[in-house]
């Protein structure tokens, strides 16, 4: 069948099967493969993209049943070779050891901040508790999360 | 790859509930949440998928005439967390927070959390509690069902083939009241509950309890409400085992393990809705 999806700000017509899976198209089809692919039952968070301003699993989502909404993926924070706050943030506070887990991460983190600015800890937790981290032990994801929404609020990485 | 005979994308719920009549060995997808994994672990075998994503007009809570909050099949459980109309449901919102994580809340919907018939689904006990009714329809009839007589084994309710869940309607309520909910589970995020236990508590002294994860569908605890009505919330001190319940063993917990922690969760139900109760009043 024939889709329409928009990543990233572009449209793109793509040839899909019915059961085919927004993880797979944006991977195989795509080739972004900065969407992770791990437990394929939306439990681990890898695999985490933005869709209409939500976080989602995209290893559980059709992708024809996403035919009309805007989608994310990390690959759309950056701007040419200026990253995003959070991105620059994370690397700050080392909050990636191997980054399988980070791409998740960050878009999670960025889906909480563009609809709550000013998170606790405690809604940051919340925020990312479907984001599985094996490496970092999550204090210094918290800790990323934090500095980006002080560095958004302050403009402190605008160049 | 998923293995599907052929998806539909209805574009009405008139095309939905006709295709659900005329398409054998079909079924709906509202957020997929449950029905993917499932469909991945080749659980269920080539279904045809009627997809009700693009029926705009499922997605909804509102009120109506009466004052009933109405939630449409298609309203995920961020939007239910979200919205005014359900903010005074506190252990609707208690129970919902605790399904999934964010990623599957932004897409599970509340009617589907019903629909897949858990023993253990955390949004069910909520509902009980609040008389909550489902809304039915196929092609040709419509009906409403209390929730608490239209799950029937775990993984069954009483749909036939034909036939999908609309909304659930909450009925109003017009005096002070308070709820409270709690759960039992290994993790804060993405688990399934060991036990359950939620609480409605009124001005006028009704008192409605309902637990989940102990018995093979979540249920109401009418002999310990006449209980409690009679003698008041200090029988909960004594109790030595909730009779009602019948726990089993399974990978989570022992059957003694979930009798005696559904007993402390009631107990702990019931102490907050009294507390919450007072500072209302």
């Amino acid at each position: 069948m024939k889709i329409t999806l928009n990543i990233n700000g572009k449209t793109r017509e793509l040839e899909i099967d019915p059961g085919e899976l927004l993880l797979d198209v944006l991977r195989d089809k795509l080739g972004l493969m900065g969407t992770k692919e791990n437990c394929r039952q939306g439990e681990c968070g890898a695999c985490t993209v933005i869709i209409d301003g939500e976080a989602v699993n995209s290893c559980i989502v059709l992708a024809a049943s996403v035919e009309n909404s805007k989608i994310i993926t990390i690959e759309g924070l950056s701007s040419g070779n200026k990253l995003h706050p959070i991105q620059k943030a994370f690397m700050e506070r080392d909050g990636s050891q191997c980054g399988f887990c980070t791409p998740g991460m960050i878009l999670s983190s960025k889906a909480l901040l563009d609809k709550n600015p000013k998170p606790t800890e405690d809604e940051i937790k919340i925020a990312l508790s479907g984001n599985i981290c094996r490496c970092t032990g999550y204090k210094n994801i918290i800790s990323s999360v934090k500095t980006a929404a002080q560095a958004i609020e302050n403009g402190t990485y605008n160049d | 790859m998923l293995t599907i005979e052929k998806i539909f994308f209805p574009k009405t719920i008139h095309e939905s509930l006709t295709l659900l009549s005329e398409e054998k060995n079909s079924m709906i997808h509202a957020g997929g949440t449950d029905i993917i994994p499932r469909l991945k672990d080749n659980r269920i075998l080539s279904p045809k998928l009627i997809c009700l994503n693009k029926i705009e007009e499922l997605r909804y809570i509102r009120k109506n005439e009466y004052g009933d909050t109405l939630i449409g099949s298609m309203a995920t459980l961020s939007d239910i967390e979200s919205d005014p109309l359900t903010s005074k449901y506190e252990a609707l919102l208690s129970s919902i927070n605790c399904i999934g994580s964010r990623q599957i809340r932004n897409r599970a919907t509340l009617v589907g959390n019903i629909g897949n018939a858990s023993p253990a689904a955390d949004s069910i006990p909520a509902l009980i509690i609040l008389d909550a009714q489902v809304l039915v329809s196929s092609a040709s009839t419509s009906y409403e069902i209390p929730l608490l007589n239209f799950i029937l084994a775990p993984g069954k309710t009483v749909l036939k083939p034909n036939e999908m869940i609309m909304e659930i309607r909450i009925p109003a309520i017009n005096e002070k009241f308070a709820t409270d909910f709690q759960r039992l589970g290994r993790r804060k995020a993405v688990d399934i509950a060991t036990v359950n236990a939620s609480c409605y508590l009124s001005e006028s002294g009704i008192i409605k309890l309902s637990v989940g994860a102990v018995s093979p569908v979540p249920i109401r605890l009418h002999e310990l409400e006449k209980e409690i009505k009679a003698k008041g919330p200090g029988v909960l001190q004594n109790i030595k085992k909730i009779t009602e319940i019948n726990p089993i063993s399974d990978i989570r917990a022992e059957n003694d393990y979930r009798e005696d922690m559904a007993r402390i969760l009631v107990k702990r139900c019931v102490e907050n809705a009294i507390k919450k109760l007072e500072r209302i009043k």
